[in-house]
């Protein structure tokens, strides 16, 4: 089953000053199993679209289904554990990962988690050491380190860890790669792609076109509060107009063929990937390739 | 003397303690007055760390820091060096500090003593740099990631200082965002010979640079121009750095092959080499679809 917004409408801090809608009449279906991007410019609404996944935020007007559950509706009592145990399948990394941390060490802070779950302490040790050697983090190392005097790049990765070891069904999170290392990024990459092979659902929003174009078999571009597009990356990619309203770039590969086309080299666009693009490229230079 | 000098630096943190840890060991770095040195390494090479020793923030367990002949250690001297030196940190939240954006950027000209006629003008001025002038009377923590990102740079635009130290100052920005921070450091470089000091993990922002600076493990382990440190692929990945795209790209079709000149991390130059391998480069266009 997915999750739903039906004609969902955000505004912040309503009737005063700095009421602002941000988002506006957005309605969108993630199918399970899908691995969604969404890309926009600043302030164009991502987090607050995110936020609404695990019902941290709740709509001004519209609906959130998770698995057909309303997370909001006017509820009965079974209704109100039913929303709860909808939300919990939603595990949410959020943009400044880092202000997620609070426990004294790094591994209270990872099992805080899976404690909540009500899981035995054996289980949960398991599940701290398997989600920081998912996020690179040695485990002797960091353990017993306070997640508040680590670098930018390692508390990120605690954040992401304390999120993983939970094991959600659903898994949202906004801007993961920022302030990663190129290592950091490829590690994280890698597990999400594995994550989502087992079935787990991925949603993550990113300024990055070529991580996107990537991994996401959905995108969703935003601008201004509003879903712009929600396609295929192939054919949202092409949609140069709804590109430029959102303010955002295609993959850099992408632009780079465009760019060899119309210098004149008789190449193929198209290609999203540096991998599909070196192939573009060697076959538009190789002498008798038709 | 250069501006910045960093003399056999090191940085413990908890020395002494059972979690005593060498953050930087033993670092020698001489950055000239209107240099643009950008600052590379993994997550927890010491980056921050450094940044941090720039304007007193943090101080050297041994070695010096001196900026303009000035001591870090010297007490006295500190004021004078944070009028020096700017700085944008690595997360916003630890910046903005006042609840209005105007007033946050007005913050630290007025502990300069700036005139408040001068401290509009400047505030004025950053906001359209970073083009936040419609969030002028907006709360800062309402604002989102890459906003937050913009008003820590206003503020630190608005003291115009004669060194500017940039911690990841676009992570949180969309490619928009972040052309348009790089453009306005490269102004305030080109223009007004601004000293700039900047960390990224974007090669892309880092090839702006005159010279890049890489670290490891507390350890300066590589300096050069950035074609000299663009061009070790090898090294690149041994560091946990990424390789720019067109460096990529160009190593994926020498392996198929093709060949191109050693070197390439520029789009442009890559685009003008492989034009020039083309069977018949000028004939015509011939698109997908
Ligand atoms: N707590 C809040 N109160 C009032 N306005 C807010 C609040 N949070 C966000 N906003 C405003 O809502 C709009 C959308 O913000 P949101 O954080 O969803 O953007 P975003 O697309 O995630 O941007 P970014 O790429 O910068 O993270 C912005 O204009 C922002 O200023
Ligand atoms: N307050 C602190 N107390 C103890 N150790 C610290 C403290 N701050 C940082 N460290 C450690 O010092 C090392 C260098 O940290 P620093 O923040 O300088 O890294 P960085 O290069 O900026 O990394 P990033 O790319 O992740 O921001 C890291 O291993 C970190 O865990
Ligand atoms: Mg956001
Ligand atoms: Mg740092």
């Amino acid at each position: 089953m997915p999750i739903e917004l039906k004609h969902v409408t955000y505004t912040y801090m309503p009737k005063t000053p700095f009421e602002r809608t941000a988002l506006q009449d957005a309605s969108l279906v993630i199918e399970e199993g899908s691995f969604l991007g969404i890309a926009g410019h600043t302030g164009s609404g991502k987090s607050t679209l995110v936020q609404h996944l695990n019902g941290l935020l709740s709509p001004s007007s519209g609906q959130v289904l998770i698995d057909g559950v309303d997370i909001h509706g006017k509820q009965t009592k079974a209704e109100k554990i039913a929303a709860r145990e909808a939300k919990r399948k939603v595990g949410m990394v959020f943009q400044y990962a880092e202000h997620q941390l609070f426990e004294e060490t790094v591994f209270a802070d990872i099992a805080f988690g899976p404690g909540n779950l009500g899981l035995e302490e054996a289980e949960i040790a398991e599940r701290v050491k398997e989600a920081m050697s998912l996020v690179g983090l040695p485990y002797e190392d960091f353990k017993d380190k306070s997640p508040f005097e680590l670098s930018g790049g390692q508390m990120r990765r605690v954040a992401i860890a304390g999120i993983l070891a939970m094991h959600p069904k659903y898994l949202v999170l906004d801007e993961p790669v920022a302030g990663l290392d190129a290592v950091g990024k490829e590690k994280l990459i890698k597990e999400m792609r594995q994550l989502h092979k087992k079935n787990i659902t991925m949603i993550f929003v990113s300024h990055n076109m070529d991580d996107i174009a990537d991994l996401a078999d959905q995108v969703v571009f935003m601008g201004q509060g509003r879903i712009l597009l929600h396609d295929t990356p192939a054919k949202a990619f092409r949609e140069k107009d709804i590109l430029r309203e959102a303010g955002l770039c295609p993959p850099q590969m992408y632009s780079f063929l465009e760019e060899l086309a119309a210098a004149g080299l008789p190449v193929d666009t198209g290609a999203l990937t540096v991998k599909q693009g070196i192939e573009h490229i060697v076959r538009a230079l190789s002498p008798k390739s038709e | 003397m250069a501006f910045i000098e960093l003399d056999n630096l090191s940085h413990i943190y908890h020395q002494n303690q059972e979690n005593e840890f060498y953050a930087l060991c033993h670092v020698d770095l001489s950055i000239e007055e209107g240099e643009f040195v950008a600052i590379l390494g993994a997550n927890g090479s010491g980056k921050s760390t450094l940044a941090k020793h720039l304007n007193a923030l943090l101080l050297p367990t041994e070695g010096h820091c001196r900026i303009d002949g000035m001591d870090t250690k010297t007490a006295g001297d500190v004021w004078n060096i944070r009028q020096q030196v700017g700085m944008v940190f690595q997360n916003p939240d630890n910046q903005i500090i006042a609840a209005i954006v105007e007033d946050d950027i007005a913050f630290g000209p007025e502990n300069l003593g700036v005139p408040p006629a001068e401290i509009r003008r400047r505030v004025n001025a950053a906001l359209k740099t970073v083009h936040m002038q419609n969030y002028r009377t907006f709360a800062p923590h309402l604002l989102s990631g890459g906003q937050k990102q913009r008003i820590a740079i206003a503020g630190a635009l608005a003291m115009e200082t004669k060194c500017l130290v940039l911690d990841e100052p676009t992570a949180m920005l969309d490619p928009q965002g972040r052309e348009e921070v790089l453009s306005t450091v490269k102004r305030l470089h080109g223009e007004k010979g601004i000293t700039i000091v900047y960390i990224t993990h974007f090669m892309e922002e880092a090839a702006a640079a005159d010279r890049i600076v890489v670290l490891a493990q507390g350890h300066i382990v590589g300096q050069g121009t950035p074609g000299e440190i663009f061009s070790m692929t090898d090294r690149l990945r041994q560091w946990h750095l990424d390789v720019p795209f067109a460096a990529q790209l160009a190593e994926g079709l020498r392996q198929k092959g093709i060949r191109l000149p050693k070197g390439i991390y520029e789009r442009e130059e890559l685009a003008r080499e492989l034009r020039k391998l083309a069977p018949g480069a000028t004939d015509g266009k011939r698109n997908a679809d």
